[in-house]
This record gives structure tokens, C-alpha cells and sequence, in this order.
């Protein structure tokens, strides 16, 4: 049973109770109206005062249990119609068409069970600076730095990883398609490794910058001061591993 | 590839930083570069063993950065011993990314040398700049910068 599923018992079940409760409150209201009335036929007028005063406060709280009732059916329809608009959003996929070709399988189904951030937050997306396609000067490089290749579709991918689908690894990683993602408590995807994935050093992603930015000219990227700097660190290597991820996202796109 | 980079998120000079590099490992002067953001300072000595530059983001102040040859030289320490020992001698906080694919935590070095993690704005790392969300762990020297979910 899914947990919006389990959340519609429980109200309706809660709802069930207060109903009860306030049948209860009335009965309890009735008995003590007869009470006030022999005490009054008896001249006990004041006890009989007490007692009216007990049984119009029982009346008040059996409204409010009714009252309560209501709205947890009112709840309960609410909770109704939000399950309704979440399966019409995963079945349109959000908008998203990796996630439309995946419904056909998952929307009939179970959810999955969520391991890692995934099961309080979700997936959001990858930050531009990991896409080839979208990789700037002024991109960071960091010390480790997972370039994404054309044509590996991680919109298809996270939503594995949200549906349950992905191998969960440990703490925030995820693997799917031969490829391994983290995941932040944001919400926020990045690529690991795997494949279509590139993985460069500092030196060889800013190298790759210097490229994309001189569409693939390494003497003009070399004389860049942005790349200058790094002249005494970068080998051929460097520009060997940058041009081939560079070749590789041309010949992709 | 080692590879120490040591992002400086106060200002601090350039000529200074060099020359606490060159005292804290034991660096002949010119064999350390000094990139101002445009150009090389003065001529460097070969083979070249560290460098200090203009911060190359935005909220970055300053860079020390090294590679397989500070390492050879230095004796591989740490990357966290390295920026202790920068941010302390400067007495300027510090930042360094993390050292593998998996991590996406940063770690920030407080003046007093105090350290832990702390997590960055995606998107604003995305347009080029350092900007710290908060720490997932207390950081003594670091007591104005927010708490984040310790998960994070």
C-alpha cells in the first residue's frame, strides 16, 4: 500500500472516530438532561442548574466532534484528489518526455521503495556545468570534474532514480544505465562516472574550456590568459584527453 | 594528478601569499608563479612548484594552487594539512573542493585553522561563484555561517 493510501485510511478511520466520539458526547448529553429533570421534579433546583449547564457543554462538544468529522472528510476528499493530480502528473511526465516513455511501466505499478535523498527530496536536475553542450569559461574546474557526453539521456536516467528503479549504492549514490550519479539533500543530480561519461582533471577540463571557447583551436586556447596561467602545468596529455572529449561531443551532436 | 588547489575567500596579497609559500614548504622564491589575473608577475625558474593567483571566481579572492610537483617537493602531505597551514599563516579563511568524483561537499579552513565541511550554491557555482550555503558541521572560526541539514 502506497503512503498516500495509507494516509486516506487513517483520516478516513480518524474521521470514523470523531463520529463516534460525538454520538457518544450526545448520548452522554441525553442521560444527563433526564437527570436535570428529576432533580428539578424533586426541587433540587440548584444541583438541576448544574446539571442543565453539564448537558449544554456536552451538546457544544458533540458539535465540535461532528465538526472535527466533517473536516476530516473534507481532508480525506482533498487527500482523494491530490492522489488523482500526482498519478495525472506522472503519467504526463511533468512535461518531461524522458519521464512520458517511462510511464507506460511504471504508472500501473507500485511505487518502488525510495533508499537515500530520494525518498524526502526530488531529483531536480544536473547543473549545466556538467554538459558538454553547455560548459562555459567560466565554468569551475574543480579537482575532479564528470563531463556529460551528447546524447546520454539523463532526464531518462533520474527518473529511474526516482522511481526506485536505480541500483541505490550508498549514502547519495545511485547507478543506472552503467552509470553512477550523486544525489544532494536539494535535490540537485550529478554525474559520477560511467558510461557517456567523461571524467577530467582541473587541468584537462580548463583545457577543454580553452577549446570549446576557440572552437577547437589549441594554439588560440593556449595564448588565452585564462588557459596562460596553467602553461607550465598542461602536457600534451592534457590537450590530448581534452581534444578527445571535445571530438566526442562534436561527432555526438 | 595531485592536484592542491586553495581557494582564498578574503582578500589577501598576492606578493604575501607567495612568500608564506615559499616559508611554510620550503620553496626557492622563483620557483613559485605569480599570476596577477592577466600575466606572469616576474620570470619563474623551472621546473615551476606552485602558484599563487588572482581568484579566479567570484568570491575568490586568491588561489594557491599546486600539482605533482609541489607534492614531490612537499612531501604529498595532505591537501586539509596544506590549507591549515596556508590559512592559519595568512590568517585568511580558505577553501578547497572535494577530492573525489563521489563528494560534493567543499571544506573551509578558518583562520584559526578550524575546519569542517560546508556546502556551496549550485547555482551560482554554475555562473562561476563561490558562495558558501552553510557548514554541516560547527567550524569554530566559523561561527556566523549557518548550520545545514547534516545529511547535506
Amino acid at each position: 500500500m502506497s503512503s498516500i493510501e495509507e494516509a486516506l485510511v487513517s483520516v478516513a478511520t480518524n474521521a470514523e472516530s470523531a463520529r463516534e466520539l460525538a454520538g457518544s458526547i450526545t448520548s452522554s448529553k441525553d442521560l444527563i438532561d433526564t437527570l436535570a429533570a428529576r432533580l428539578d421534579s424533586i426541587g433540587a433546583e440548584a444541583t438541576a442548574q448544574r446539571a442543565h449547564a453539564t448537558g449544554d457543554r456536552a451538546e457544544e462538544l458533540a458539535g465540535r466532534a461532528n465538526a472535527l468529522a466533517d473536516a476530516l472528510d473534507s481532508l480525506r476528499q482533498q487527500v482523494d484528489a491530490l492522489k488523482g493530480l500526482l498519478a495525472g502528473a506522472i503519467r504526463g511526465g511533468a512535461g518531461n518526455p524522458s519521464w512520458n516513455r517511462l510511464v507506460g511501466t511504471a504508472s500501473a505499478q507500485e511505487p518502488l521503495p525510495l533508499n537515500g535523498p530520494v525518498a524526502s527530496v526530488a531529483p531536480n536536475g544536473i547543473s549545466k556545468r556538467h554538459f558538454l553542450g553547455k560548459i562555459q569559461m567560466k565554468s569551475p574546474a574543480k579537482e575532479q570534474n564528470t563531463v556529460v557526453l551528447p546524447g546520454v539521456d539523463t532526464d531518462a536516467d533520474i527518473a529511474e532514480i526516482w522511481s526506485g528503479r536505480a541500483t541505490y549504492v550508498r549514502d547519495n549514490l545511485y547507478t543506472v544505465n552503467d552509470r553512477t550519479y550523486g544525489v544532494k539533500p536539494t535535490g540537485t543530480v550529478y554525474p559520477v562516472r560511467g558510461k557517456g561519461f567523461a571524467e577530467l582533471n582541473k587541468l584537462e577540463y580548463t583545457a577543454l574550456k580553452g577549446l570549446k571557447e576557440h572552437q577547437g583551436d589549441r594554439e588560440a586556447a593556449e595564448r588565452d590568459p585564462r588557459i596562460a596561467r596553467f602553461a607550465h602545468h598542461m602536457t600534451d596529455k592534457t590537450w590530448e584527453t581534452a581534444r578527445n572529449v571535445f571530438n566526442q561531443g562534436q561527432e555526438r551532436a | 594528478m595531485r592536484d592542491y588547489t586553495i581557494v582564498f575567500i578574503e582578500p589577501v596579497d598576492l606578493g604575501l601569499l607567495a612568500a608564506e609559500v615559499a616559508d611554510a614548504f620550503a620553496i626557492p622564491r622563483d620557483q613559485i608563479e605569480v599570476w596577477d589575473g592577466s600575466a606572469f608577475a616576474a620570470p619563474v625558474v623551472e621546473p615551476v612548484l606552485a602558484q599563487v593567483a588572482a581568484g579566479s571566481e567570484q568570491g575568490s579572492y586568491a588561489e594557491f594552487v599546486g600539482f605533482d610537483a609541489f607534492a614531490s617537493h612537499a612531501g604529498e602531505p595532505e591537501l586539509l594539512d596544506v590549507a591549515v597551514k596556508l590559512a592559519t599563516r595568512t590568517k585568511r579563511r580558505v577553501l578547497f573542493g572535494p577530492e573525489t568524483a563521489e563528494e560534493f561537499r567543499w571544506t573551509l579552513v578558518a583562520a584559526d585553522g578550524s575546519h569542517g565541511k560546508v556546502v556551496l550554491d549550485d547555482d551560482r557555482f554554475d555562473d562561476g561563484e563561490i558562495a558558501i550555503v552553510g557548514t554541516v558541521e560547527p567550524i569554530d572560526g566559523a561561527p556566523e555561517l549557518p548550520r545545514v541539514p547534516e545529511s547535506i
